[in-house]
């Protein structure tokens, strides 16, 4: 019994797990020594970490494309700021009625993609955002119109604290991520992306799971949204802009959509961006999105894989080199080139 | 109360009349075949009882619960499954993992789920490639991790659509020996669609054949075989039964 | 006094939406016909608003240069896209790609041109049908033309070799290649076809509309509503929608009032998904399953 325990423990200390958990305590340890500007940029990148995990959620393993994601990562932003400024409640109110309101969007535009193509679900998508955008432009007394609302001073927080509040952010949505790729629930996702109508004729639930994984994704993204109106203290409607929506898409794709792990791989083009945006004209910040969309565009046709995809297929090199001669390991390159999620 | 009983259904595509009037009944146990000549309204037939079409007219009853208008996985947690004529698959997954799919539809423990699939990998004889992408099998494999993934779902009736098509002679005995052992060692009853002729006389204990979408005979091998309205429907109209006897 | 200027908003409500109609139905050839989905479609629109905005305010170029600037930009832009994204069959790529290629678009017109909203304020005349109720006559125009092409591309699809391949090919690539058809050429000419006349309607909504850069994507939601309760495919449909979408849209800003436009039209939209996403006037129900 006491081996067999830790044999169990042994598996998990691969190399790699143990580069991660390094990294992970370095993370912990960074805000004792790091300035603001480098607190600012972890901090925004731990929270599209975040984002990156419900895009991911969504688009890599059910395969329905969102490509306006930024809406139910606004109306997460929104309810914390409209909660705690207009009405002056607290703000786990706020964060509710986001996650609440991001479910009620869910079920629209899940039902609508759940019953017809994921081509309708995006176009319902859009639509969503459209709506959402022109009504916080036009509702001013709500939502402050165009000047968007703040959030009341006694929220303020410490960078520090903040980017703690990231980190277990980050770090709840990637091992929800995780842990729903492992379970019957992920293996039914990933079912109906590849094929819906053998995954129904296995018996899953093609409907309910697409709703699910609208409703899953979007309420992380929700809680993202809410912890992004603490950070800004302000928030305009420019949340709901395609800035971030194609900021969260790029940072999955370059990645390795559909891998638990994208966002983790992608995440240093934010890191990179957040960099070059420091020391840039403003006047410029139109073309950080050009390179996005060229950065997406390339990633989508000709490395749909990523980031991780190119690791892999490194590692099954060096394995290959590792064991050339010996035939009777081909299949357990091969695997090794395959496995890695 | 025979498993699967098709009353009178109709099939209609626009003007086409694909299904007409088709009555089959199948008890617990059987394996029963139906043949036919191209466009005879077979595979229609057979994604109408999984609920991938629905039929216009008259009702199919599994167990006695009707099903015609149910959706396609509440039929298969009924208990029916099918495999497709083109081997359909989950690409991206790993054998193991899209096998699991299939289990996870009676149990929802991921444990039992991976014993019942480890189980079934083990049975179409796909054992040590539980790790292997889909798209790295080839044809043969892919059509037995099929078989596998709708085996895993533990239906009580599989529906077989042209199983052994684009197999070479070797791999149809195995897959021979393969589909006895499911009706045998499972005892899982089969409705098979076919058009190797050779393979259904061996399998099958009763026999359906449609032709223009009607049924125009059934009965055991001998009987459908020695029917003069199935050797016209295969050999054409001028052919002459008697003088050929 | 209250129900004539109703009418008067109707028939210039009819005028917008036989451009509407326009725009929406080179969209749906492509989605429901070509299967390309092209996101990119408000983004292209909103291009050849600026082009048209640019050739006659700050170039001063005559209007027959202008027309074929704006069609061969936008065949241009058609090619590029059908060359790289629109190449593969992955709906997913797609669909990423074509958003990509939509920012890129509106974030370069934002740098180049400000998202300063352009007008032409052209000085037009109006028709005047009682002292009441008048129309312009560009959009008036602009009706007429819209009309007449979709009616020539409908012509030119049912009468023409060409058209009859196109149709052929989007009912069945793989036979239509095995009748001789070389389809990959087929599709590049449907698609080049489709985005001038995305071109075309650019610079009718130039002419009635302002331009900034995020005009394009208010039209992509227009024409979603259009393609939708028309069916994705159907372009005669698409016309006659475009023309009814644009006097509900008239309706809601005169009755109840513009703030409540978006989520009024968008309510609709949602509706017609759930209720008839196969199109009001479409009969075939699987449409929308197989798209």
């Amino acid at each position: 019994m006491d081996y067999k325990n830790s044999s169990k423990w042994k598996k998990y200390l691969t190399p790699r797990n143990i580069i991660i958990f390094i990294v992970y305590i370095l993370l912990c340890l960074m805000p004792l020594g790091a300035n603001r500007r480098v607190l600012n940029i972890a901090i925004l990148s731990l929270m599209y970490i975040g984002l990156g995990a419900s895009w991911n959620m969504l688009s890599g393993m059910a395969g329905i494309f969102s490509i306006a994601h930024a809406i139910f990562f606004g109306l997460g932003a929104y309810s914390v700021s409209i909660i705690t400024s207009r009405l002056g409640w607290h703000a786990v109110v706020g964060i509710l009625v986001g996650l609440v309101l991001n479910i009620l969007a869910a079920l629209l535009v899940g039902y609508i993609g759940s019953k017809l193509s994921g081509l309708y679900f995006t176009m319902a998508v859009i639509g969503l955002s459209q709506t959402v955008y022109a009504v916080a432009l036009q509702w001013f007394h709500v939502t402050g119109g165009s000047m968007g609302i703040s959030v009341p001073k006694e929220y303020l927080m410490t960078k520090q604290q903040l980017f703690y509040i990231a980190l277990a952010l980050a770090t709840a949505c990637m091992l929800f991520c995780a842990y729903i790729r492992s379970s019957r629930i992920g293996s039914n996702f990933v079912a109906l992306k590849e094929n819906p109508n053998l995954a129904m004729a296995l018996g899953s639930n093609v409907y309910g799971y697409r709703i699910l994984a609208t409703m899953f994704s979007t309420c992380m993204a929700s809680l993202c949204g809410s912890f992004y109106a603490f950070y800004m203290m302000a928030n305009n409607p420019e949340v709901f802009s395609g800035t971030i929506s194609i900021k969260i898409i790029m940072l999955v794709i370059v990645g390795g959509i559909g891998s638990t792990w994208a966002p983790v791989a992608g995440i240093f083009m934010v890191i990179l961006d957040e960099l070059i945006r420091g020391v840039m004209p403003s006047r410029f910040a139109p073309f950080s999105v050009v390179v996005y969309a060229l950065v997406l565009i390339v990633m989508a046709l000709l490395r749909p894989d990523g980031v991780i995809g190119i690791i892999n297929q490194f590692k099954g090199w060096i394995q290959e080199k590792r064991s050339a001669g010996g035939e009777g390991r081909a299949v357990a390159v091969s695997a090794g080139k395959e496995g890695g999620r | 109360m025979a498993l699967l009983e098709i009353k009178n259904a109709t099939k209609r595509f626009g003007g086409l009349v694909a299904n007409k009037d088709i009555n089959i009944i199948i008890e617990d146990g059987d394996i029963i075949g139906l043949i036919g000549p191209n466009g005879a309204g077979k595979s229609t037939m057979f994604k109408s009882v999984m609920g991938f079409n629905r039929i216009d007219e008259g009702e199919i009853y599994f167990n006695g619960v009707p099903i015609s208008k149910m959706e396609i996985y509440k039929i298969c947690q009924l208990g029916i499954a099918c495999t497709f004529q083109q081997a359909q698959l989950f690409m991206g997954m790993t054998l193991e993992e899209s096998v699991l799919v299939g289990a996870y539809n009676r149990h929802k423990n991921k444990k039992e789920a991976l014993e019942i699939a480890r189980k079934m990998i083990g049975f179409v004889g796909l054992g040590g490639k539980e790790q292997v992408r889909i798209n790295k099998l080839n044809m043969f494999e892919r059509k037995k991790a099929e078989l596998a993934a709708t085996l895993a779902s533990e239906p009580k009736l599989l529906l077989l659509d042209e199983l052994f098509a684009g197999l070479v002679p070797t791999e149809v005995e195995m897959m021979l020996v393969l589909v006895r052992k499911i009706s045998g060692e499972l005892g899982i009853t089969l409705f098979i669609v076919e058009h190797v002729l050779r393979v259904i006389m061996s399998l099958c204990n009763r026999i359906y054949v449609l032709e223009y979408g009607q049924l125009i005979a059934n009965g055991s091998p001998e009987e459908v075989t020695s029917d003069p309205k199935v050797i016209k429907a295969y050999l054409g109209e001028d052919y002459d039964v008697a003088k050929d006897q | 006094m209250n129900l004539t200027s109703y009418i008067a908003v109707v028939i210039n409500a009819i005028c917008v939406g036989g451009v509407y109609g326009l725009t929406s139905s080179a969209w749906s050839f492509q989605v429901g016909s070509l299967r390309f989905a092209n996101f990119a479609y408000g983004a292209s629109l909103m291009v050849s608003m600026y082009l048209t905005y640019y050739g006659l305010r700050e170039w001063n170029l005559p209007w027959a240069v202008i027309i074929l600037l704006v069609l061969a930009a936008n065949f241009l832009l058609g090619l590029v896209m059908r060359k790289t994204v629109l190449n593969t069959n992955d709906r997913g790529t797609q669909i990423l790609c074509t958003t990509g290629f939509s920012l890129i678009m509106i974030n370069l017109v934002t740098f180049i041109c400000t998202a300063y909203p352009r007008n032409l304020s052209l000085v037009e005349k109006r028709l005047y049908l009682t002292p009441d109720i008048s129309v312009g006559t560009i959009q008036l125009i602009c009706f007429v033309l819209a009309a007449v092409i979709l009616f020539s591309f409908q012509m030119y699809l049912q009468k023409t070799w060409t058209g009859r391949a196109i149709r052929a090919v989007v009912q069945n690539r793989s036979v239509a290649t095995l009748m001789g058809i070389n389809s990959n050429v087929i599709l590049d000419v449907a698609f080049a076809i489709s985005y001038m006349m995305i071109g075309i309607s650019g610079i009718m909504m130039m002419l009635m509309f302002q331009a900034e850069p995020i005009a394009g994507e208010y039209m992509q939601t227009i024409a979603f509503i259009v393609c939708v309760s028309a069916g994705l495919g159907s372009l005669s449909g698409a016309f006659y929608t475009g023309i009814i979408v644009a006097i509900v849209s008239a309706s809601i800003n005169f009755f109840i009032g513009s703030k409540f436009h978006d989520p009024l039209l968008f309510a609709i939209f949602v509706i017609i998904l759930i209720v008839r996403p196969y199109g009001i006037f479409n009969s075939k129900k699987n449409v929308a399953r197989t798209l």
